[in-house]
């Protein structure tokens, strides 16, 4: 795009439930400014040129998730995408693939969270009662941290369900997303709950149906990279496969202090008159 | 009154197997292994075919089943097994490592710009390709010194 | 872990292959390069040879067993990312492991007839 130019064409894919049988793409002039994102050219298309349009959008900074969409044949974040950056006259804007269409650029996000949860999103606690009278801390060095730090970054924008080959033609796929949090936790030296994770993840269209194509960490706009989890994933499912169920280690609790210092006596307040 | 609107479906279906956007090399290599498994799965049963029931025939009906397979067309569709045959067996080498988590390296704090494993890793999926090449390099010298394919 | 282990087993069976094909191959198929000796290996003395040393029966049946058996489970992969239903999954895995097993017993019958012949 010339540095001179002052308008790009936006190519929005359009579908109301209520009046379309299909979807279908519609066109739009937006004038640009310098540092302009798509999404700033969606909200003027829709404050000024067509109103019904319909997306989805939050923090305008690239750390909700909402704004995934299929931009320029790409998975990209509308906030934290510049037209720019783009380098061409012509924006096409299309929902993301592989969920279903709500309406025009809004999908459907909730099979997504269903998988999600199935995988036990949570740390499971190693004793039971600790699950609802939580009596100690837990203790965890900076490596067991950097275990499984970074797919923790996860905001859940669906942008690598997206991109996922297996999530195309099987929409029973856990995906990279429920697949990466899988990890997350069975890496988390606080978690007790692997081996009954690794069971639902090692189902017919669990993490055997991945096939290392690496478009899911390549889109991932916050740097996650579900695919190495992944193949993470899948090296803990072979070992507890050849080794069998290992009885869990006692997870580190921080001690009890074994002196204590005695409170400090805090005077009376007093206001002077 | 609220109306219920039932999402509708989005897949890309089979077709996003070839093409779901433009992404990177890998993504691409996944396809080309996967065409080149069932390239190589209809091959073995034409094969299986010609090594049992042909050759369970006596020598006759096995020189005639040579001489009909010495068609240029077989010829080319051999040398297609033969590249097929080893594109899929050394990416298939290089998917065991890295599917098991191998050679990956470890988890990183994400700095921006961002990288991921796969793509820092790069220098093993050409390594890969390279043996491939050089492997298919010694199958075109062989047919070019008179050999079968 | 059953789905896990064969898996695993689909990747060994993968190395496996790739070792006895990479034989065949060589063998048959790179004479020149490889100066094997066997100027026509696919003429039918040559073919006959093999056929009768049991190093070559043995090498054969273990590609079939590999070969089958990484062959039907990457083909099952693939059609189990287009079944919706947990039956049509279980109709497909009986569909394999009968199909498979009557491919090995069909594919290995002329290899051992022909040995023991």
């Amino acid at each position: 795009m010339p540095d001179n130019a002052t308008s790009v064409t936006y190519i929005v894919q359009r579908y109301d439930p209520e009046k379309d049988k299909q979807p279908h793409m519609q066109e739009f002039t937006v004038q640009t400014r310098r540092g302009m994102t798509i999404l700033d050219g969606l909200i003027f298309i829709k404050e000024n040129l067509d109103s019904t349009l319909a997306f989805r959008t939050s923090c305008r900074m690239g750390i909700c998730g909402s704004c995934g969409m299929f931009i320029n044949n790409y998975p990209r974040l509308a906030c934290h995408t510049q037209i720019a950056e783009l380098e061409s006259a012509v924006i096409t804007v299309k929902p993301l693939p592989n969920s279903p269409i709500i309406k025009d650029l809004a999908v459907d996000l909730q099979p997504m969270f269903e998988k999600h949860k199935s995988i036990r999103p949570y740390i499971v606690q190693q004793n039971k009662a600790e699950e609802t009278n939580l009596t100690h801390e837990y203790v965890q060095t900076p490596d067991q941290v950097e275990e499984y730090e970074q797919f923790s970054y996860c905001i859940k924008c669906g942008m690598c369900i997206a991109a996922c080959p297996t999530s195309a033609s099987d929409a029973k796929f856990l995906g990279p997303q429920a697949l990466g949090q899988a990890y997350r936790y069975c890496a988390d030296s606080r978690d007790a709950g692997s081996a009954a994770r690794l069971k639902i993840t090692e189902s017919n269209h669990g993490a055997w149906r991945c096939h290392l194509a690496g478009a899911c960490s390549e889109v991932c706009p916050k740097g996650v990279d579900p695919g190495l989890a992944i193949q993470l994933l899948k090296n803990k499912m072979a070992k507890q496969a050849l080794s069998g169920e290992k009885k869990e280690k006692p997870i580190a609790i921080y001690p009890e202090p074994k002196e204590t210092k005695p409170k400090v006596q805090v005077p009376p307040f007093t206001a002077k008159k | 009154m609220q109306n219920e609107v039932k999402p509708r479906p989005n897949q890309l279906g089979i077709g996003g197997w070839f093409w779901g956007g433009n992404y990177k090399l890998e993504r691409y290599l996944y396809i080309l292994h996967r065409v080149t498994g069932l390239g190589l799965l209809l091959f073995a049963m034409f094969h299986l075919f010609e090594t049992t029931v042909m050759r369970s025939q006596g020598q006759s009906v096995w020189e005639m089943t040579m001489k009909f397979l010495a068609n240029p067309i077989f010829e080319i569709g051999l040398i297609l097994v033969a590249l097929a045959f080893v594109i899929h067996m050394l990416n298939g080498a290089r998917l065991i490592i890295q599917e098991l988590g191998f050679l990956m390296g470890k988890p990183e704090r994400p700095v921006y710009p961002y990288s991921d494993a796969i793509r820092r890793k790069r220098g093993i999926t050409m390594g890969f390709m390279a043996v491939i090449i050089v492997l298919i390099i010694v199958f075109i010298l062989n047919r070019l010194m008179g050999g079968a394919v | 872990m059953l789905k896990t282990r064969m898996h695993l087993l689909f990747l060994l069976a993968a190395v496996g292959t790739a070792v006895f094909l990479g034989i065949h191959m060589a063998v048959q198929h790179l004479n020149r390069v490889l100066a094997t000796g066997d100027a026509n290996p696919t003429s039918w003395l040559s073919m006959i040879g093999r056929a009768t040393q049991s190093g070559w029966v043995v090498i054969y049946i273990l590609l079939l067993v590999f070969g089958i058996y990484h062959g039907l489970y990457g083909l099952r992969g693939i059609i189990i990312e287009m079944t919706k239903t947990d039956k049509a999954i279980a109709i497909v895995n009986w569909i394999f492991i009968v199909g498979g097993i009557v491919l090995f017993a069909w594919a290995a019958y002329v290899p051992i007839a022909l040995a023991i012949k």
